[in-house]
């Protein structure tokens, strides 16, 4: 915070340093937004607005540029954050035309305010957005260790997120807790290994993480109605009418390939 | 805020600077002294933006307006103030050191200061070692204020606080801006340390009040 090491560097071409300042300064802006602290927020743009002011302080067309282009970078950095892009974009639009016909130092200041409150309130508005990607990784995660025990807990670290969050953000989004979620995903690898396999149910129980094949037929008909074999006998027809059976397996690695072998 | 504030203290606050004339003439016109407009109705105002300032509620610009309006209504009132002999109860000289062009910081730091009422030199931007001991020399402030933004010229900060000791000046110091800490003020020397225009009078007012 106290240190900028570009500065010095660039102490010769202003604006520069004043775009390097804002973007060294950028993630814990973001931070600050995520977690709901506007104070720390403000003080961050403030600290960039002081070099602003300093730069453009005697031509008022500079410091427009100036402002406008803080007020750009922290747009762009807010759709990246996942605000609406049509939210953000149409306030800069907005702001554009505003600030064209601004020339009195108060309504610049007023410009500012507003036009700096809605951006980190768009933001704010997507505090509880992750991208897509994050629930992706975990669900990834989970597929690839069905076979062995694991907790909400350990998911959420893989995914870089706090047990917490990654709860809430799951029910958002698959509208599933992660103990249903989890089921889910061990049951439809069952199937797919009940229908493109030879596996035994013991195996096909313990490649999916139940602890034994009596566990795993009582989960199976609760969800399914059918026992796992019913499931079998009753769906095996109809792909056995394909030219191609394809097997699932496992890799050392844990990932899932499906490997498709002619008869 | 428990009261309704005065007029004249909210368009300080709003920084509505073509307010400031007609609200000070209204003042005058009810019988209040300058002084008192001073004291009861623009210090309170700079001071509640300050306090928004140091909670991180307003933005530079909004603090800028502030200032000018406050630097708008002492201009209507230093004539009058001169008239009854009103003095600040305090002095101060203020510059960014020497290799600083930055004078952001340092002006809001000076508005403030006007705003606790309080005297102040402003000797500028880029102010060598030297030219500071000069201006203390010749206006014999109380306080000195030291600004700088860049890390690059927080050495040259040292050198004018040391430039201030070694000439016996009695005189408390106070630093500030973006790579300042309190650590740092200690190592110079510094008496002082303000981490923002915000917290800049409360730090005067320690020195001063506390430090006699």
């Amino acid at each position: 915070m106290n240190d900028f090491p570009a500065i010095p560097l660039l102490e010769h071409r202003p604006y520069d340093r004043i775009r390097e300042l804002y973007l060294l300064q950028e993630p814990t802006l973001l931070a600050a937004i995520r977690r709901g602290d506007r104070g720390e927020a403000r003080r961050i743009i403030n600290h960039v607005l002081v070099h602003i002011y300093s730069a453009g302080e005697e031509r008022s067309d500079l410091l427009k540029g100036l402002l406008l282009e803080l007020v750009v970078m922290i747009s762009r950095a807010a759709v990246e954050a996942g605000a609406l892009q049509s939210d953000v974009l149409g306030m800069n639009f907005r702001s554009l035309t505003e600030l064209a016909v601004i020339s009195d130092d108060e309504d610049l200041a007023a410009w500012l305010r507003k036009t700096l409150e809605h951006v980190i309130s768009t933001i704010e508005k997507q505090k509880d957005f992750t991208p897509p990607l994050l629930v992706g990784k975990a669900l990834g995660f989970m597929r690839q260790n069905l076979h062995r025990d694991i907790s909400r807990d350990e998911v959420a670290r893989h995914a870089g997120i706090s047990p917490s969050h990654f709860s809430r953000l799951l029910k958002e989004r698959t509208g599933r807790s992660f103990t249903e979620l989890l089921r889910q995903c061990r049951l439809d690898m069952a199937c797919d290994f009940l229908l493109r396999t030879e596996k035994s149910l013991a195996e096909i129980a313990a490649d999916c993480g139940f602890c034994d094949q009596a566990y795993f037929t009582r989960v199976f008909r609760d969800v399914k109605n059918v026992t796992p074999r019913q499931f079998r006998e009753a769906n095996k027809a109809e792909h056995g009418n394909t030219k191609q059976t394809h097997r699932i397996t496992r890799p050392r690695d844990g990932k899932m390939a499906a490997c498709f072998h002619d008869e | 805020m428990m009261n309704e504030l005065h007029p004249l203290t909210k368009a300080i606050i709003a920084g509505q600077r073509k307010e400031i004339a007609s609200l000070i003439q209204q003042c005058l016109a009810a019988g209040e002294k300058a002084g008192d407009i001073v004291e009861k109705r623009l210090v309170p105002g700079m001071m509640e933006v300050g306090e928004r300032f140091k909670r991180n509620e307003i933005f530079v610009p909004d603090m800028l307006i502030a200032g000018r309006a406050m630097k708008e209504a002492l201009k209507i009132l230093e004539p009058l103030l001169v008239e009854a002999g009103v003095k600040p109860e305090y002095r101060a000289v203020i510059g960014t050191v020497e290799g600083d062009l930055h004078d952001i910081g340092k002006n809001l730091v000076a508005m403030m200061w006007k705003g606790a009422n309080i005297e102040v030199i402003d000797l500028g931007v880029n102010v060598p070692p030297a030219k500071v001991v000069a201006a203390i020399q010749q206006h014999n402030p109380q306080l000195v204020g030291l600004s700088t933004l860049l890390t690059t010229t927080m050495p040259a900060m040292r050198d004018t606080v040391k430039a201030i000791r070694d000439a016996g000046l009695a005189v408390k110091v106070v630093v500030g801006g973006a790579p300042t800490t309190m650590e740092f003020a200690k190592e110079i020397g510094a008496d002082g340390y303000s981490p923002d225009a915000g917290s800049a009078v409360d730090a005067a007012m320690a020195l001063l009040q506390g430090g006699k």
